[in-house]
Protein backbone atom coordinates (compact mmCIF):
# COMPACT_ATOMS: atom_id res chain seq x y z
CA UNK A 1 0.00 0.00 0.00
CA UNK A 2 1.19 3.49 -0.64
CA UNK A 3 0.06 6.99 0.27
CA UNK A 4 -2.13 8.18 -2.55
CA UNK A 5 -4.55 10.43 -0.67
CA UNK A 6 -3.25 12.76 2.05
CA UNK A 7 -5.49 14.89 4.26
CA UNK A 8 -3.99 17.98 5.88
CA UNK A 9 -5.76 19.97 8.58
CA UNK A 10 -5.63 23.75 8.23
CA UNK A 11 -7.24 26.39 10.38
CA UNK A 12 -6.77 29.96 11.54
CA UNK A 13 -3.30 29.51 13.01
CA UNK A 14 0.22 30.36 11.87
CA UNK A 15 1.30 26.79 11.11
CA UNK A 16 -0.68 26.34 7.91
CA UNK A 17 2.40 26.95 5.79
CA UNK A 18 4.48 24.36 7.62
CA UNK A 19 1.73 21.74 7.56
CA UNK A 20 1.00 22.29 3.88
CA UNK A 21 4.72 22.15 3.11
CA UNK A 22 4.97 18.77 4.81
CA UNK A 23 1.94 17.47 2.93
CA UNK A 24 3.33 18.69 -0.39
CA UNK A 25 6.71 17.16 0.32
CA UNK A 26 5.05 13.79 0.85
CA UNK A 27 2.81 14.26 -2.18
CA UNK A 28 5.90 14.69 -4.34
CA UNK A 29 7.60 11.65 -2.89
CA UNK A 30 4.61 9.32 -2.99
CA UNK A 31 2.82 10.81 -6.00
CA UNK A 32 -0.23 11.61 -3.91
CA UNK A 33 -3.19 13.97 -3.98
CA UNK A 34 -3.53 16.40 -1.09
CA UNK A 35 -6.85 17.50 0.38
CA UNK A 36 -6.92 20.39 2.82
CA UNK A 37 -9.65 20.34 5.44
CA UNK A 38 -9.99 23.85 6.82
CA UNK A 39 -11.94 24.10 10.06
CA UNK A 40 -13.80 27.33 10.82
CA UNK A 41 -15.12 28.39 14.22
CA UNK A 42 -18.54 26.91 14.91
CA UNK A 43 -21.55 29.20 14.44
CA UNK A 44 -22.22 31.39 17.45
CA UNK A 45 -25.39 31.84 19.41
CA UNK A 46 -27.09 35.03 20.49
CA UNK A 47 -26.59 34.25 24.16
CA UNK A 48 -23.06 33.69 25.43
CA UNK A 49 -22.61 32.94 29.12
CA UNK A 50 -26.12 34.19 29.83
CA UNK A 51 -25.51 37.60 28.28
CA UNK A 52 -27.06 38.83 25.10
CA UNK A 53 -24.40 39.58 22.52
CA UNK A 54 -25.24 41.85 19.63
CA UNK A 55 -25.31 40.03 16.28
CA UNK A 56 -22.99 42.63 14.78
CA UNK A 57 -20.15 41.30 16.92
CA UNK A 58 -20.72 37.78 15.65
CA UNK A 59 -21.03 38.98 12.15
CA UNK A 60 -17.67 40.67 12.39
CA UNK A 61 -16.03 37.55 13.85
CA UNK A 62 -17.64 35.38 11.23
CA UNK A 63 -16.48 37.71 8.48
CA UNK A 64 -12.95 37.70 9.81
CA UNK A 65 -12.97 33.91 9.99
CA UNK A 66 -14.23 33.65 6.42
CA UNK A 67 -11.59 36.11 5.25
CA UNK A 68 -8.85 34.10 6.97
CA UNK A 69 -10.15 30.94 5.30
CA UNK A 70 -10.18 32.55 1.88
CA UNK A 71 -6.62 33.78 2.36
CA UNK A 72 -5.44 30.35 3.51
CA UNK A 73 -7.11 28.75 0.50
CA UNK A 74 -5.45 31.15 -1.92
CA UNK A 75 -2.01 30.51 -0.40
CA UNK A 76 -2.54 26.76 -0.35
CA UNK A 77 -3.69 26.54 -3.94
CA UNK A 78 -0.95 28.86 -5.16
CA UNK A 79 1.76 26.75 -3.57
CA UNK A 80 0.18 23.57 -4.91
CA UNK A 81 0.10 24.95 -8.40
CA UNK A 82 3.76 26.01 -8.13
CA UNK A 83 4.70 22.45 -7.17
CA UNK A 84 2.38 20.78 -9.65
CA UNK A 85 0.36 18.92 -7.03
CA UNK A 86 -3.34 18.14 -7.43
CA UNK A 87 -5.27 19.41 -4.44
CA UNK A 88 -8.79 19.67 -3.05
CA UNK A 89 -10.20 22.15 -0.55
CA UNK A 90 -12.82 21.27 2.05
CA UNK A 91 -14.24 23.44 4.82
CA UNK A 92 -16.12 22.52 7.95
CA UNK A 93 -17.67 24.29 10.92
CA UNK A 94 -17.63 21.16 13.05
CA UNK A 95 -15.06 20.62 15.77
CA UNK A 96 -11.75 19.67 14.14
CA UNK A 97 -11.70 16.19 15.68
CA UNK A 98 -15.15 15.32 14.35
CA UNK A 99 -14.60 16.85 10.93
CA UNK A 100 -11.24 15.16 10.36
CA UNK A 101 -12.39 11.83 11.75
CA UNK A 102 -15.33 11.69 9.33
CA UNK A 103 -13.43 12.84 6.25
CA UNK A 104 -10.30 10.93 7.12
CA UNK A 105 -11.78 7.47 6.61
CA UNK A 106 -11.05 7.45 2.89
CA UNK A 107 -7.50 8.75 3.20
CA UNK A 108 -4.12 7.07 3.66
CA UNK A 109 -2.50 9.65 5.93
CA UNK A 110 -3.62 12.62 8.02
CA UNK A 111 -1.25 15.57 8.60
CA UNK A 112 -1.83 17.71 11.71
CA UNK A 113 0.00 20.28 13.74
CA UNK A 114 1.30 19.76 17.25
CA UNK A 115 -0.58 22.24 19.46
CA UNK A 116 1.56 25.04 20.84
CA UNK A 117 1.96 24.20 24.53
CA UNK A 118 2.41 27.86 25.43
CA UNK A 119 0.49 30.08 22.99
CA UNK A 120 1.05 33.85 23.16
CA UNK A 121 -2.68 34.54 22.99
CA UNK A 122 -4.77 31.54 24.17
CA UNK A 123 -7.99 33.27 23.08
CA UNK A 124 -6.90 33.08 19.47
CA UNK A 125 -6.33 29.33 19.45
CA UNK A 126 -9.20 27.75 17.48
CA UNK A 127 -11.54 25.51 19.42
CA UNK A 128 -10.52 21.89 19.73
CA UNK A 129 -7.06 22.31 18.27
CA UNK A 130 -5.19 21.80 21.53
CA UNK A 131 -6.39 18.22 21.93
CA UNK A 132 -6.56 17.40 18.25
CA UNK A 133 -3.70 14.92 17.81
CA UNK A 134 -4.44 13.32 21.19
CA UNK A 135 -8.06 12.61 20.35
CA UNK A 136 -7.61 11.88 16.68
CA UNK A 137 -4.88 9.31 17.26
CA UNK A 138 -7.48 7.22 19.11
CA UNK A 139 -10.41 7.78 16.79
CA UNK A 140 -9.13 8.11 13.25
CA UNK A 141 -8.21 4.56 12.32
CA UNK A 142 -5.59 6.12 10.05
CA UNK A 143 -1.98 7.14 10.74
CA UNK A 144 -1.50 10.67 12.05
CA UNK A 145 1.59 12.64 11.04
CA UNK A 146 2.06 15.43 13.56
CA UNK A 147 4.26 18.40 12.64
CA UNK A 148 5.95 20.16 15.60
CA UNK A 149 4.58 23.58 16.49
CA UNK A 150 7.82 25.33 15.58
CA UNK A 151 10.46 24.85 12.93
CA UNK A 152 10.60 23.81 9.30
CA UNK A 153 10.97 20.21 8.19
CA UNK A 154 12.19 20.01 4.59
CA UNK A 155 13.17 16.34 4.88
CA UNK A 156 10.75 13.95 6.57
CA UNK A 157 11.46 10.25 6.56
CA UNK A 158 15.02 9.85 5.32
CA UNK A 159 16.20 8.55 8.68
CA UNK A 160 13.34 6.98 10.59
CA UNK A 161 13.20 5.80 14.18
CA UNK A 162 10.55 3.22 14.95
CA UNK A 163 9.66 2.89 18.62
CA UNK A 164 8.87 -0.81 19.01
CA UNK A 165 7.51 -2.48 22.14
CA UNK A 166 5.59 -5.39 20.63
CA UNK A 167 2.18 -3.85 21.33
CA UNK A 168 -0.77 -3.71 18.98
CA UNK A 169 -0.54 0.08 18.73
CA UNK A 170 3.11 -0.19 17.77
CA UNK A 171 2.47 -2.77 15.06
CA UNK A 172 -0.30 -0.60 13.64
CA UNK A 173 2.06 2.35 13.52
CA UNK A 174 4.86 0.39 11.88
CA UNK A 175 2.65 -1.07 9.18
CA UNK A 176 0.95 2.27 8.56
CA UNK A 177 4.42 3.78 8.15
CA UNK A 178 5.63 1.22 5.58
CA UNK A 179 5.66 3.65 2.64
CA UNK A 180 8.05 5.85 4.68
CA UNK A 181 10.15 2.90 5.82
CA UNK A 182 10.60 1.52 2.34
CA UNK A 183 11.86 4.82 0.94
CA UNK A 184 14.07 5.76 3.89
CA UNK A 185 17.82 5.51 3.69
CA UNK A 186 17.96 4.28 7.28
CA UNK A 187 15.39 2.80 9.69
CA UNK A 188 16.14 1.98 13.32
CA UNK A 189 13.81 -0.32 15.25
CA UNK A 190 14.28 0.97 18.77
CA UNK A 191 13.21 -0.52 22.10
CA UNK A 192 13.28 0.99 25.57
CA UNK A 193 13.70 -1.45 28.44
CA UNK A 194 12.77 -4.28 26.10
CA UNK A 195 11.79 -7.78 27.06
CA UNK A 196 14.67 -10.14 26.27
CA UNK A 197 12.77 -13.39 26.61
CA UNK A 198 12.46 -14.04 22.92
CA UNK A 199 15.98 -13.35 21.72
CA UNK A 200 17.32 -9.98 20.59
CA UNK A 201 14.61 -7.38 21.11
CA UNK A 202 13.25 -6.05 17.86
CA UNK A 203 14.90 -8.78 15.81
CA UNK A 204 11.60 -10.31 14.72
CA UNK A 205 10.21 -6.99 13.60
CA UNK A 206 13.48 -6.18 11.83
CA UNK A 207 13.35 -9.47 9.97
CA UNK A 208 9.76 -8.79 8.91
CA UNK A 209 10.65 -5.29 7.72
CA UNK A 210 13.65 -6.61 5.82
CA UNK A 211 11.26 -8.88 3.92
CA UNK A 212 9.44 -5.72 2.90
CA UNK A 213 12.69 -4.33 1.49
CA UNK A 214 13.38 -1.95 4.36
CA UNK A 215 17.02 -1.14 5.25
CA UNK A 216 16.66 -1.77 8.95
CA UNK A 217 18.85 -1.81 12.07
CA UNK A 218 17.96 -2.70 15.61
CA UNK A 219 18.90 -0.80 18.75
CA UNK A 220 17.69 -0.52 22.29
CA UNK A 221 18.39 1.20 25.54
CA UNK A 222 17.79 0.46 29.19
CA UNK A 223 16.89 3.39 31.38
CA UNK A 224 15.97 3.66 35.01
CA UNK A 225 15.90 7.25 36.09
CA UNK A 226 14.65 8.91 32.94
CA UNK A 227 11.03 8.79 31.90
CA UNK A 228 10.70 6.55 28.80
CA UNK A 229 9.21 9.33 26.66
CA UNK A 230 12.23 11.51 27.36
CA UNK A 231 14.54 8.60 26.63
CA UNK A 232 12.80 8.10 23.31
CA UNK A 233 13.18 11.74 22.31
CA UNK A 234 16.85 11.62 23.31
CA UNK A 235 17.36 8.58 21.13
CA UNK A 236 15.69 10.39 18.23
CA UNK A 237 18.25 13.17 18.62
CA UNK A 238 21.17 10.75 19.06
CA UNK A 239 20.26 8.93 15.87
CA UNK A 240 19.61 12.18 13.98
CA UNK A 241 16.25 10.80 13.00
CA UNK A 242 13.93 13.07 11.05
CA UNK A 243 10.77 11.05 11.69
CA UNK A 244 9.59 9.08 14.72
CA UNK A 245 7.05 6.28 14.27
CA UNK A 246 5.24 5.09 17.38
CA UNK A 247 2.02 3.57 18.66
CA UNK A 248 -0.21 6.01 20.52
CA UNK A 249 -1.76 5.37 23.91
CA UNK A 250 -0.73 1.83 24.67
CA UNK A 251 -2.00 2.84 28.07
CA UNK A 252 -5.36 4.54 28.16
CA UNK A 253 -5.35 8.24 27.54
CA UNK A 254 -6.93 8.91 30.90
CA UNK A 255 -4.16 7.03 32.64
CA UNK A 256 -1.53 8.93 30.69
CA UNK A 257 -3.16 12.24 31.49
CA UNK A 258 -3.05 11.42 35.19
CA UNK A 259 0.20 9.52 35.48
CA UNK A 260 2.04 10.70 32.42
CA UNK A 261 3.13 8.44 29.63
CA UNK A 262 5.18 8.17 26.51
CA UNK A 263 2.48 9.43 24.15
CA UNK A 264 1.74 12.49 26.25
CA UNK A 265 5.43 13.27 26.62
CA UNK A 266 6.06 13.01 22.91
CA UNK A 267 2.96 15.04 22.01
CA UNK A 268 4.12 17.79 24.33
CA UNK A 269 7.82 17.79 23.52
CA UNK A 270 8.37 16.36 20.05
CA UNK A 271 11.40 17.67 18.21
CA UNK A 272 10.77 16.04 14.84
CA UNK A 273 7.57 15.05 13.03
CA UNK A 274 5.92 12.00 14.59
CA UNK A 275 3.75 9.39 12.90
CA UNK A 276 1.27 7.96 15.41
CA UNK A 277 -0.63 4.73 14.94
CA UNK A 278 -3.24 3.20 17.17
CA UNK B 1 2.89 -3.51 -1.60
CA UNK B 2 2.10 -7.23 -1.33
CA UNK B 3 2.05 -9.25 1.86
CA UNK B 4 5.45 -10.58 2.88
CA UNK B 5 4.74 -12.47 6.11
CA UNK B 6 1.69 -14.61 6.84
CA UNK B 7 0.91 -16.51 10.03
CA UNK B 8 -1.43 -19.50 9.99
CA UNK B 9 -2.83 -20.47 13.38
CA UNK B 10 -3.50 -24.19 13.87
CA UNK B 11 -4.62 -26.10 16.96
CA UNK B 12 -4.95 -29.63 18.20
CA UNK B 13 -8.30 -31.34 17.98
CA UNK B 14 -9.12 -29.77 14.62
CA UNK B 15 -7.73 -32.00 11.88
CA UNK B 16 -10.06 -30.67 9.20
CA UNK B 17 -9.14 -27.09 10.03
CA UNK B 18 -5.50 -28.06 9.82
CA UNK B 19 -5.75 -29.61 6.37
CA UNK B 20 -7.95 -26.92 4.87
CA UNK B 21 -5.89 -24.21 6.55
CA UNK B 22 -2.59 -25.45 5.23
CA UNK B 23 -3.89 -25.66 1.67
CA UNK B 24 -5.49 -22.22 1.85
CA UNK B 25 -2.57 -20.46 3.50
CA UNK B 26 0.05 -22.02 1.26
CA UNK B 27 -1.92 -20.98 -1.84
CA UNK B 28 -2.20 -17.44 -0.51
CA UNK B 29 1.50 -17.33 0.38
CA UNK B 30 2.44 -18.55 -3.07
CA UNK B 31 0.30 -15.90 -4.77
CA UNK B 32 1.79 -13.14 -2.62
CA UNK B 33 5.37 -14.38 -2.62
CA UNK B 34 5.16 -14.33 1.16
CA UNK B 35 6.85 -16.31 3.93
CA UNK B 36 4.38 -18.49 5.85
CA UNK B 37 4.69 -19.34 9.55
CA UNK B 38 2.45 -22.15 10.80
CA UNK B 39 1.79 -21.59 14.48
CA UNK B 40 0.54 -24.81 16.06
CA UNK B 41 -0.80 -24.28 19.56
CA UNK B 42 -1.85 -26.84 22.09
CA UNK B 43 -2.87 -26.53 25.70
CA UNK B 44 -0.34 -27.32 28.35
CA UNK B 45 -1.77 -30.44 29.96
CA UNK B 46 -1.80 -30.71 33.72
CA UNK B 47 -0.35 -33.78 35.40
CA UNK B 48 -3.67 -34.37 37.09
CA UNK B 49 -7.10 -32.96 36.45
CA UNK B 50 -10.12 -33.41 38.71
CA UNK B 51 -11.51 -36.87 38.38
CA UNK B 52 -9.73 -37.76 35.18
CA UNK B 53 -7.15 -40.53 35.57
CA UNK B 54 -3.51 -39.75 34.78
CA UNK B 55 -3.44 -42.43 32.12
CA UNK B 56 -6.12 -40.62 30.18
CA UNK B 57 -4.15 -37.41 30.35
CA UNK B 58 -1.05 -39.16 29.13
CA UNK B 59 -3.07 -40.63 26.32
CA UNK B 60 -4.14 -37.15 25.30
CA UNK B 61 -0.60 -35.98 25.46
CA UNK B 62 0.48 -38.72 23.09
CA UNK B 63 -2.41 -37.98 20.74
CA UNK B 64 -1.46 -34.33 20.63
CA UNK B 65 2.13 -35.23 19.96
CA UNK B 66 1.09 -37.39 17.01
CA UNK B 67 -1.22 -34.70 15.70
CA UNK B 68 1.54 -32.12 15.88
CA UNK B 69 3.92 -34.42 14.09
CA UNK B 70 1.41 -35.21 11.34
CA UNK B 71 0.63 -31.52 10.98
CA UNK B 72 4.28 -30.61 10.72
CA UNK B 73 4.88 -33.20 8.04
CA UNK B 74 1.86 -32.13 6.06
CA UNK B 75 2.89 -28.50 6.28
CA UNK B 76 6.48 -29.08 5.24
CA UNK B 77 5.33 -31.17 2.35
CA UNK B 78 2.86 -28.51 1.22
CA UNK B 79 5.35 -25.64 1.28
CA UNK B 80 7.99 -27.68 -0.52
CA UNK B 81 5.52 -28.57 -3.24
CA UNK B 82 4.40 -24.97 -3.67
CA UNK B 83 7.92 -23.55 -3.38
CA UNK B 84 6.91 -21.34 -0.46
CA UNK B 85 9.34 -20.29 2.29
CA UNK B 86 7.87 -21.38 5.58
CA UNK B 87 8.44 -22.32 9.19
CA UNK B 88 6.58 -24.61 11.63
CA UNK B 89 6.37 -23.34 15.21
CA UNK B 90 4.82 -25.19 18.15
CA UNK B 91 3.63 -23.50 21.32
CA UNK B 92 2.27 -25.14 24.45
CA UNK B 93 -0.14 -23.08 26.45
CA UNK B 94 -0.84 -19.37 26.03
CA UNK B 95 -2.30 -19.56 22.53
CA UNK B 96 -3.57 -16.00 22.56
CA UNK B 97 -0.22 -14.55 23.59
CA UNK B 98 1.54 -16.64 20.95
CA UNK B 99 -0.80 -15.53 18.19
CA UNK B 100 -0.36 -11.90 19.21
CA UNK B 101 3.39 -12.27 19.51
CA UNK B 102 3.91 -13.88 16.10
CA UNK B 103 1.07 -12.05 14.45
CA UNK B 104 2.25 -8.57 15.32
CA UNK B 105 5.42 -8.99 13.28
CA UNK B 106 3.44 -10.29 10.31
CA UNK B 107 1.11 -8.77 7.72
CA UNK B 108 -1.87 -11.08 8.21
CA UNK B 109 -2.98 -13.90 10.52
CA UNK B 110 -5.14 -16.75 9.21
CA UNK B 111 -7.44 -18.58 11.62
CA UNK B 112 -10.00 -21.28 11.13
CA UNK B 113 -13.60 -20.40 11.93
CA UNK B 114 -13.75 -23.19 14.46
CA UNK B 115 -10.31 -22.43 15.88
CA UNK B 116 -9.88 -23.71 19.36
CA UNK B 117 -13.26 -25.34 19.31
CA UNK B 118 -13.18 -28.76 20.82
CA UNK B 119 -15.76 -30.69 22.81
CA UNK B 120 -13.09 -32.64 24.58
CA UNK B 121 -13.06 -31.61 28.26
CA UNK B 122 -9.30 -31.42 28.41
CA UNK B 123 -8.41 -30.17 24.96
CA UNK B 124 -11.27 -27.71 24.81
CA UNK B 125 -10.27 -26.32 28.16
CA UNK B 126 -7.94 -23.61 27.11
CA UNK B 127 -10.10 -21.43 24.95
CA UNK B 128 -13.58 -21.44 23.51
CA UNK B 129 -13.83 -20.64 19.83
CA UNK B 130 -15.83 -17.43 20.22
CA UNK B 131 -13.52 -15.95 22.80
CA UNK B 132 -10.41 -16.79 20.88
CA UNK B 133 -11.62 -15.26 17.66
CA UNK B 134 -12.78 -12.15 19.45
CA UNK B 135 -9.64 -11.67 21.49
CA UNK B 136 -7.36 -12.34 18.58
CA UNK B 137 -9.15 -9.83 16.38
CA UNK B 138 -9.36 -7.14 19.05
CA UNK B 139 -5.87 -7.35 20.43
CA UNK B 140 -3.76 -8.11 17.39
CA UNK B 141 -3.33 -4.83 15.56
CA UNK B 142 -3.15 -6.74 12.28
CA UNK B 143 -5.89 -8.11 10.02
CA UNK B 144 -7.29 -11.57 10.68
CA UNK B 145 -8.38 -13.73 7.77
CA UNK B 146 -10.91 -16.25 9.02
CA UNK B 147 -11.71 -19.22 6.75
CA UNK B 148 -14.34 -21.97 7.03
CA UNK B 149 -13.72 -25.64 6.40
CA UNK B 150 -16.86 -26.29 4.42
CA UNK B 151 -17.24 -25.26 1.77
CA UNK B 152 -13.51 -25.31 1.02
CA UNK B 153 -12.34 -21.73 0.75
CA UNK B 154 -11.17 -20.35 -2.57
CA UNK B 155 -7.69 -18.85 -2.22
CA UNK B 156 -7.89 -16.96 -5.49
CA UNK B 157 -9.70 -14.06 -3.76
CA UNK B 158 -10.76 -12.88 -7.20
CA UNK B 159 -14.15 -11.49 -6.22
CA UNK B 160 -14.09 -9.41 -3.06
CA UNK B 161 -17.00 -7.83 -1.22
CA UNK B 162 -16.18 -4.96 1.14
CA UNK B 163 -18.67 -4.18 3.92
CA UNK B 164 -18.30 -0.42 4.38
CA UNK B 165 -19.88 1.68 7.11
CA UNK B 166 -17.12 4.32 7.32
CA UNK B 167 -16.14 3.25 10.83
CA UNK B 168 -12.54 3.22 11.96
CA UNK B 169 -12.56 -0.58 11.97
CA UNK B 170 -13.82 -0.63 8.40
CA UNK B 171 -11.16 1.79 7.19
CA UNK B 172 -8.46 -0.32 8.82
CA UNK B 173 -9.84 -3.43 7.15
CA UNK B 174 -9.93 -1.86 3.70
CA UNK B 175 -6.39 -0.53 3.93
CA UNK B 176 -5.11 -3.79 5.45
CA UNK B 177 -6.71 -5.69 2.57
CA UNK B 178 -5.30 -3.42 -0.12
CA UNK B 179 -2.89 -6.00 -1.62
CA UNK B 180 -5.83 -8.37 -2.11
CA UNK B 181 -8.10 -5.64 -3.46
CA UNK B 182 -5.44 -4.63 -5.95
CA UNK B 183 -5.03 -8.21 -7.17
CA UNK B 184 -8.76 -8.97 -7.40
CA UNK B 185 -10.75 -9.24 -10.63
CA UNK B 186 -13.81 -7.59 -9.12
CA UNK B 187 -14.41 -5.55 -5.97
CA UNK B 188 -17.86 -4.59 -4.66
CA UNK B 189 -18.39 -2.09 -1.87
CA UNK B 190 -21.59 -2.68 0.11
CA UNK B 191 -23.09 0.19 2.09
CA UNK B 192 -26.14 -0.48 4.22
CA UNK B 193 -28.31 2.30 5.54
CA UNK B 194 -30.29 5.29 4.44
CA UNK B 195 -29.79 5.75 0.70
CA UNK B 196 -28.31 9.26 0.62
CA UNK B 197 -25.89 8.69 3.52
CA UNK B 198 -24.84 5.29 2.27
CA UNK B 199 -24.23 6.62 -1.22
CA UNK B 200 -22.09 9.51 0.02
CA UNK B 201 -19.93 7.30 2.24
CA UNK B 202 -19.59 4.67 -0.44
CA UNK B 203 -18.65 7.06 -3.21
CA UNK B 204 -15.84 8.58 -1.18
CA UNK B 205 -14.38 5.13 -0.68
CA UNK B 206 -14.80 4.10 -4.31
CA UNK B 207 -12.94 7.24 -5.44
CA UNK B 208 -10.15 6.60 -2.96
CA UNK B 209 -9.84 2.98 -4.10
CA UNK B 210 -9.58 4.12 -7.71
CA UNK B 211 -6.51 6.11 -6.73
CA UNK B 212 -5.04 2.86 -5.40
CA UNK B 213 -5.65 1.15 -8.72
CA UNK B 214 -8.78 -0.68 -7.56
CA UNK B 215 -11.96 -0.41 -9.64
CA UNK B 216 -14.86 -0.96 -7.27
CA UNK B 217 -18.63 -1.11 -7.81
CA UNK B 218 -20.89 0.45 -5.23
CA UNK B 219 -23.83 -1.62 -3.93
CA UNK B 220 -26.42 0.15 -1.79
CA UNK B 221 -28.94 -1.59 0.42
CA UNK B 222 -31.29 -0.22 3.04
CA UNK B 223 -31.38 -1.77 6.47
CA UNK B 224 -30.05 -1.19 9.95
CA UNK B 225 -26.94 -2.31 11.79
CA UNK B 226 -28.50 -5.46 13.18
CA UNK B 227 -29.39 -6.71 9.72
CA UNK B 228 -26.03 -5.78 8.22
CA UNK B 229 -24.51 -9.22 8.71
CA UNK B 230 -27.37 -10.99 6.98
CA UNK B 231 -27.37 -8.47 4.14
CA UNK B 232 -23.63 -8.93 3.72
CA UNK B 233 -24.02 -12.70 3.45
CA UNK B 234 -26.92 -12.39 1.04
CA UNK B 235 -24.94 -10.07 -1.23
CA UNK B 236 -21.90 -12.33 -1.05
CA UNK B 237 -23.99 -15.17 -2.32
CA UNK B 238 -25.59 -13.08 -5.06
CA UNK B 239 -22.21 -11.79 -6.25
CA UNK B 240 -20.45 -15.15 -5.92
CA UNK B 241 -17.88 -13.53 -3.68
CA UNK B 242 -14.87 -15.50 -2.49
CA UNK B 243 -13.62 -13.06 0.16
CA UNK B 244 -15.38 -10.56 2.42
CA UNK B 245 -13.51 -7.61 3.91
CA UNK B 246 -15.01 -5.84 6.92
CA UNK B 247 -14.26 -4.11 10.20
CA UNK B 248 -14.75 -6.24 13.29
CA UNK B 249 -16.47 -5.27 16.50
CA UNK B 250 -17.41 -1.76 15.67
CA UNK B 251 -19.78 -2.21 18.54
CA UNK B 252 -18.59 -3.74 21.79
CA UNK B 253 -18.93 -7.47 21.93
CA UNK B 254 -21.53 -7.72 24.69
CA UNK B 255 -23.82 -5.51 22.70
CA UNK B 256 -23.43 -7.72 19.65
CA UNK B 257 -24.11 -10.83 21.69
CA UNK B 258 -27.28 -9.32 23.10
CA UNK B 259 -28.58 -7.36 20.13
CA UNK B 260 -26.90 -9.23 17.34
CA UNK B 261 -24.44 -7.61 15.07
CA UNK B 262 -22.56 -8.02 11.85
CA UNK B 263 -19.36 -9.40 13.32
CA UNK B 264 -20.98 -12.13 15.35
CA UNK B 265 -23.17 -13.09 12.39
CA UNK B 266 -20.13 -13.51 10.18
CA UNK B 267 -18.16 -15.41 12.78
CA UNK B 268 -20.96 -17.90 13.23
CA UNK B 269 -22.19 -18.32 9.72
CA UNK B 270 -19.91 -17.09 6.99
CA UNK B 271 -19.49 -19.83 4.39
CA UNK B 272 -16.53 -18.06 2.85
CA UNK B 273 -13.33 -16.40 4.07
CA UNK B 274 -13.63 -13.07 5.85
CA UNK B 275 -10.81 -10.60 6.45
CA UNK B 276 -11.40 -8.64 9.67
CA UNK B 277 -9.59 -5.72 11.16
CA UNK B 278 -10.29 -3.93 14.36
Amino acid sequence: MSYTDILVHLTDDPRNGAKAAAAFQLAQRFNAHVTALYTLPPPQHLYYMGEYVPPELFQRQADEARAAAAKAKAEFEAEAQKQGIIVDWLESERLPVDAIETQGRAFDLIVLGQPDPDPKDPAKVPAGVDILPHELALRAGRPILTIPYAGQYPAIGNRVMVAWNGSKEATRAVHDALPFLKTASKVVVFGINPDNSRGTPGAEMARHLARHGVKVEVAHTVVEDIEPGEALLSAVADQSADLLVMGAYGHSRLREMVFGGVTETVLNSMTVPVLFGN
Amino acid sequence: MPYRDLVLHLTVGNPEGLQVGIDYAVALARQSGAHLTALFTRPRLPLAYHYIPTSVIQEHSRTMELEAQAGRERFNEAIARADVAGEWVEVQGGSLEAIHCYGRTADLVLVNQTAGCSNDPILGREYGAELLRHDVAIGLGRPVLMFPCTPKPDASSERILVGWNASKEATRAVHDAMPLLQAAKSVDVLCVGRPDEAAAKGERLVNHLTRHGVTAQLVLRSGDDAAAGEILLAEAERLNTNLIVMGAYGHVRWREVVFGGATETMLEKAPLPVLFSH
